[in-house]
């Protein structure tokens, strides 16, 4: 048996839940997913079997449709343009937007600030405010603070972003006259848009926190905490609601599609200059590239999203970097 | 303290608890009181209240229960009528308490030295090294070995016994008067187990602890306990001083209890009374140096937690002949499941041969794979998840036969009637589901359906292991009974000697992976060769020494029991 | 003396609760109505969705003269159009989710009860797949291949199996393991046998209530692409697209949006209604599976 020091250390009493290999194990599973994710859509783009009909307008000539081949590469053979696909994603060096002239990852940057302020604003209210109306709901002993707060915000998840968005124009654009209908650039601008994308995330992190919190409530080491004697808010906050806090960080990562498929609707709606709108002009005026780039980079973005929620994970659960 | 002088003093308490929209009494006017530096044993089984009377001594009661007789006090105060404030101070300040199950006690989010801390008197000065060097301290004293390493590990990161210590080191945290341990060891195995009441016992004298240990198993409180309790559907059947107890006891539960514990068993009739193993016949199934290994878990790219491979099974050959019964014992993790199930084709061995009337199995026609199926059945450990929760007894039992597509009566059964009650069931039982029926029904219903092919050899897979001792003697009793009456061969697997001294005629001794020891029961367990075996009879409490003190009352019990045995066949 | 009073879950309470009451099956009346409301609204519509009449354009909504919830920019009855314009979400959302669940349990089942390479390759297909928004998929592939019905139905079942999948593969391999199920295979039953004796009721219930958690997300993403203006395409009556013609004239006429939207959201609050009857029933019932 090795001998140890009598002292004891400050080191020896923390310890970072987070190893060197979880790390690595996830940035590799992230990069597979880019991986995988690019190669999906250079395999959709050509399971058709002629990729520049789709880029090409309905009535372009055979002419065109030769010229649009050769700009981006679809006459070469299918291995070497997997490659180069590959290369154009990750330099970013798609051919020029149709519309603007300008290289495509330009036109996808620009849009990047605008929806980089409605998500996070949107993401952090959203996931707050539902923590903690499910710790509430879960844990308080008046029957109204249990239930009122989670039904309220279960009726504004039956509501489709788009129309929760139109029904709120109406009361405080068109009727009260307080907040702009859409624009960007001021405060004013920013509250419409992300309330409703608040409240598209809010239900689902207060139901699964809700659940999650019952769910540790009732596991054995509660009442050890109990027993030796912890008081009542101490046990449910640090034992009850901390434990529950993993594996709803991690749901909530994967619960940010959600917000993205929100946050396109809802930046059309409010003219907002996001992704969103840029991709739906993209897609409307068949601008290929832009489209492209801006679905590869929405993919990329939402994966390193999920990487940085499972570590926050990982950082709160020590058993959240086994299961990952 | 009060004038009375006990620490603990429970009179005519009566626990309610709501199940089913139906309140009823899970505790029923109990009277018990604990002295100063005492060990005091409670005795039950499943359903018998040992755990809702000890909840609600020390006020951890859940919300579907209530005390709504009687008093309780501790220290010489009431506090039968305390608020959660008031309990919180007796808790910090006066009762430490262990739980079963050490693994799920810990909260997994934190580190044992924030858990260990978090029990520290709330009135020391407070500083993280100067709690780090008290929590050591603690941990040193309930023998954790390299405690300083201990303080930044997280509870996955500790085995079974290490997580209990610091349990144990939690609960002494604030010095209490009292510790109650509700079945601390059940979930250890016997080496460990035997480790953890000893270190009870030596702080019991260090620190002038009172100490309620409550068990299922006799053994326990057997040579541990000052004065015990036996607890039987809420009630206290019987009372006294712990060998007074065991040697004469006076209520035909405490006695029927006694002749199931495994030392009793151990030691117990059958011993003598054991047939010849038969000869000459060829073995029905056997096993020739099979060995399995089980390559490390699967791995994510990037690498995976490495995982050590699992137990494997290392050139073990084995067989069974017709109207035998063999034992298999070993501990978790010795590899007796994984041969147990090779015989079956549950498992496929790496190397060697399972053979079926003595051919090797991979090469069977269709027809003779058919009646390996047949012929060879398998009871499994887990009694509950063996049998489909939508399936009623009927569909279970009769399962087999759609595979075999043959029909009761041209298995020489009158019908499901008479299967069901070969292992003891009425015919009632048909229609029922597996949560309708008791852990010991459900495991002869698993039984019956292992029967109704009419096998030549049962496997049973750890028959007993789930089931309360009592429960278990009479599971035990009709496998005996199977084997005299039908003639069927049994293979038993188990980590408890005294079901396998019971029982078999012969047995093997496994340890990791490798048969260490076999032969005919009584010379095995009589005069152990190998170091392992010897280490195993030890194990159970003990062995031969305590056996003998109340060999008069388990002769009697076991008397009784061959008697109503004999009337039942 | 409850140790942590208050912290009981509604849905905790013990088998006594599982009696059968006959608001539990109330859930489903929402559901149905609505359902019936929308595959009869040619007999209940007054108005076909498409006649306009432009001598009574942009009405506001009367009890008097015959249109109800008014009229649009082109004279069209707006309530006709709202029962009609649900036909579209309904036969996606069923049509998609079959498809997803067809594709999701079979794979998931081959997977589970498998196991080995074919388990891994599914697994990681799935979670890739997952790990990529759906709408950015969906935008995708329609910007390619245009909006409509059959290929708005293809990317939401795209999008949707490898719920259907995570479900039953957990399922199947927890199962497999089961000793009821090894019990089975002693004995010499087939694995297909197995399957139809062992898995699939206890799949049924499972698949039921995502299935209708599925059908609400197609729903949402088939209005939500229409209103986009990537799915069911003008003239024909559809909610979302509804909404988004309306968007533009909210301020003069906001009975085009607004009934049809609170329409959409009345199909998915009953949908959810009846999705969190069947999980809770279920999960009563399935504490022991």
């Amino acid at each position: 048996m090795t001998r140890v020091p009598k002292a004891v250390r400050w080191s020896d009493t923390v310890r970072v839940p987070l190893s060197g290999r979880f790390l690595l194990r996830r940035l590799l599973q992230g990069l597979l997913a880019v991986w995988m994710a690019v190669t999906g859509a250079f395999v959709f783009l050509n399971a058709t079997g002629s990729p520049e009909r789709l880029v090409a307008p309905p009535d372009a000539s055979q002419e065109e449709i030769d010229r649009i081949a050769a700009a981006y590469g679809f006459d070469q053979p299918l291995p070497r343009q997997y490659v180069d696909f590959f290369v154009k994603t990750f330099t970013g060096s798609f051919p020029d937007s149709v519309n603007y002239h300008v290289p495509a990852i330009d036109v996808v940057l620009d849009a990047v600030p605008a929806t980089a302020l409605l998500g996070s604003v949107a993401f952090v209210a959203g996931n707050l405010l539902g923590l903690l109306i499910g710790y509430v709901s879960a844990t308080s002993r008046w029957w109204p603070l249990r239930s009122l707060p989670l039904g309220l915000s279960r009726i504004g998840h039956s509501l489709p972003a788009f129309y929760l968005a139109l029904l709120l124009v109406i009361l405080f654009s068109v009727h009260l006259r307080v907040l702009p209908s859409a624009g960007y650039g001021t405060v004013e601008n920013l509250i419409l848009p992300a309330t409703v994308l608040t409240i598209g995330v809010l239900p689902g992190a207060a139901r699964l926190y809700r659940a999650q919190v019952l769910e540790t409530a009732g596991e054995d080491h509660v009442i050890t905490a109990v027993a030796k004697g912890v008081s009542r808010n101490r046990v449910l906050l640090r034992h009850v609601g901390l434990n529950a806090l993993g594996p709803a960080l991690s749901l909530m990562g994967i619960q940010l599609g959600g917000l993205i498929a929100g946050a396109v609707t809802i930046e059309v709606i409010f003219r907002w200059p996001g992704v969103g709108s840029m991709l739906i002009d993209a897609v409307n005026d068949r601008d290929y590239s832009v489209a492209l780039t801006g679905v590869l980079l929405v993919a990329v973005a939402y994966i390193l999203a999920t990487l940085v929620t499972d570590i926050l994970a990982a950082l709160v659960d020590p058993l959240a970097s086994r299961r990952a | 303290m009060n004038s009375t002088g006990h620490v603990l003093s429970v009179r005519d308490l009566t626990v309610t608890a709501t199940r089913d929209g139906r309140e009823r009494e899970v505790v029923a006017r109990v009277s018990l009181d604990v002295a100063p530096g005492e060990i005091f044993g409670i005795v039950g089984e499943s359903g018998s209240g040992k755990t809702m009377l000890t909840k609600a001594a020390t006020g951890l009661l859940p919300g579907t229960a209530r005390v709504s007789a009687g008093t309780i006090e501790i220290l010489g105060r009431d506090v039968t009528n305390a608020d959660a404030r008031a309990w919180r101070s007796i808790h910090a300040h006066h009762i430490g308490v262990i739980f079963q199950n050490a693994a799920t006690a810990l909260n997994p989010r934190m580190t044992v030295f924030s858990q260990v801390r978090e029990a520290l008197p709330a009135t020391r000065e407070r500083g993280r090294l100067a709690d780090a060097r008290r929590v050591r301290e603690l941990l040193e004293t309930v023998e954790i070995d390299q405690a300083a390493r201990r303080l930044r590990q997280y509870p996955h990161e500790l085995s079974g016994g290490i997580a209990q210590r610091v349990v144990i080191a939690m609960a002494l945290a604030r010095d209490p008067k009292l510790l109650v341990a509700d079945e601390a060891t059940t979930a250890l195995d016997a080496v460990v187990q035997r480790q953890i009441l000893d270190l009870i016992g030596s702080l019991r004298r260090s620190r002038d602890l009172s100490v309620v240990l409550i068990s299922h198993n006799l053994d326990v409180v057997r040579d541990r306990c000052d004065r015990t309790v036996v607890m039987r559907r809420g009630e206290v059947v019987e009372a006294g001083d712990t060998r007074g107890l065991l040697t004469t006891p006076v209520h035909p539960y405490t006695r029927e209890l006694l002749a199931a514990s495994p030392s009793v068993l151990l030691s117990g009739p059958r011993l003598h009374e054991r047939p010849a193993p038969p000869t000459g016949e060829p073995p029905v199934v056997s096993v020739r140096q099979v060995t399995k290994r089980y390559a490390p878990q699967a791995k994510s790219p990037g690498g995976g937690p490495r995982t050590r491979p699992r137990a494997a099974v290392e050139a073990v050959s084995l067989a069974v002949h017709p109207g035998e019964i063999v034992g298999l014992v070993g501990a978790s993790g010795s590899g007796k499941t994984t041969t147990a199930r090779m015989l079956v084709g549950l498992v496929t061995p790496d190397t060697g041969t399972v053979q079926f009337d003595g051919r090797d199995v991979t090469g069977l026609s269709r027809r003779e794979r058919a009646m390996w199926r047949r012929d060879v059945q398998f009871v499994f450990q887990d009694n509950y998840g063996a049998l489909n929760p939508r399936y009623t007894v009927a569909e279970s039992v009769l399962e087999p036969l759609r595979a075999s597509g043959r029909t009761l009566p041209e298995l020489g059964w009158t019908g499901l009637g008479e299967v069901l009650s070969a292992v003891g069931l009425d015919a009632g039982f048909a229609g029922r589901h597996p949560r309708q029926l008791s852990g010991g029904e459900r495991q002869r219903v698993g039984i019956a359906r292992a029967l109704v092919s009419r096998p030549k050899l049962i496997v049973a897979d750890e028959p007993v292991s789930a089931l309360d001792a009592t429960i278990q003697k009479r599971i035990l009793d009709l496998i005996i009974e199977l084997n005299r009456s039908h003639g069927t061969a049994f293979l038993v697997i188990s980590h408890d000697l005294g079901v396998i001294a019971y029982l078999c005629s012969r047995v093997l001794v496994m340890n990791e992976g490798e048969v260490v020891e076999h032969g005919d029961v009584a010379s095995v367990l009589g005069a152990p060769r190998h170091p392992y075996t010897a280490e195993l009879i030890a194990a159970v409490a003990a062995g031969g020494v305590l056996a003998a003190t109340s060999a008069g009352a388990a002769d009697q019990a076991g008397a009784e029991i061959t008697e109503s045995r004999r009337a039942a066949s | 003396m409850s140790t942590l009073a208050g912290l009981t879950a509604p849905g905790t309470r013990g088998r006594g609760a599982r009696r059968r009451q006959w608001w539990r099956y109330a859930a489903v009346a929402p559901a149905a109505l609505i359902t019936l409301a929308i595959v009869f609204a040619p007999l209940l519509a007054p108005y076909p969705p498409n006649a306009q009449d432009l001598a009574s354009m942009s009405q506001p909504p009367s009890l008097t003269d015959g249109h109800l919830f008014g009229t649009d920019l082109f004279g069209r009855d707006v309530f006709s159009r709202v029962l009609h314009g649900g036909r579209p979400p309904l036969l996606i959302g069923v049509l998609a989710v079959a498809a997803a669940v067809a594709v999701g349990v079979a794979f998931g089942v081959l997977a589970g009860f498998r196991g080995g390479r074919l388990d891994s390759v599914l697994a990681r297909v799935a979670d890739i797949q997952l790990s990529v928004p759906g709408i950015v998929i969906a935008l995708f592939v329609l910007a390619m291949l245009g909006g409509g019905f059959v290929n708005v139905i293809l990317v939401i079942a795209l999008e949707s199996w490898p719920l259907h999948f995570r479900v039953t593969r957990a399922l199947a391999q927890g199962l497999r393991n089961r000793a009821f199920v090894e019990a089975a295979r002693v004995f010499g039953l087939p694995t297909r046998t197995i399957i139809t004796r062992h898995l699939v009721p206890a799949l049924l219930p499972v698949i039921a209530v995502t299935a209708t958690a599925n059908f609400v997300t197609a729903v949402l993403m088939e209005a939500s692409l229409s209103f986009l203006g990537l799915g069911i395409q003008p003239p024909t009556a559809d909610w979302g697209l509804m909404v988004s013609l309306g968007r533009t004239q909210i301020a003069s006429a906001w009975w085009v949006s607004v009934f049809s939207g609170l329409a959409l959201a009345a199909l998915l609050f009953s949908a959810q209604l009846l999705g969190d009857a069947l999980a809770k029933r279920f999960s009563l019932e399935g504490a022991d599976t």
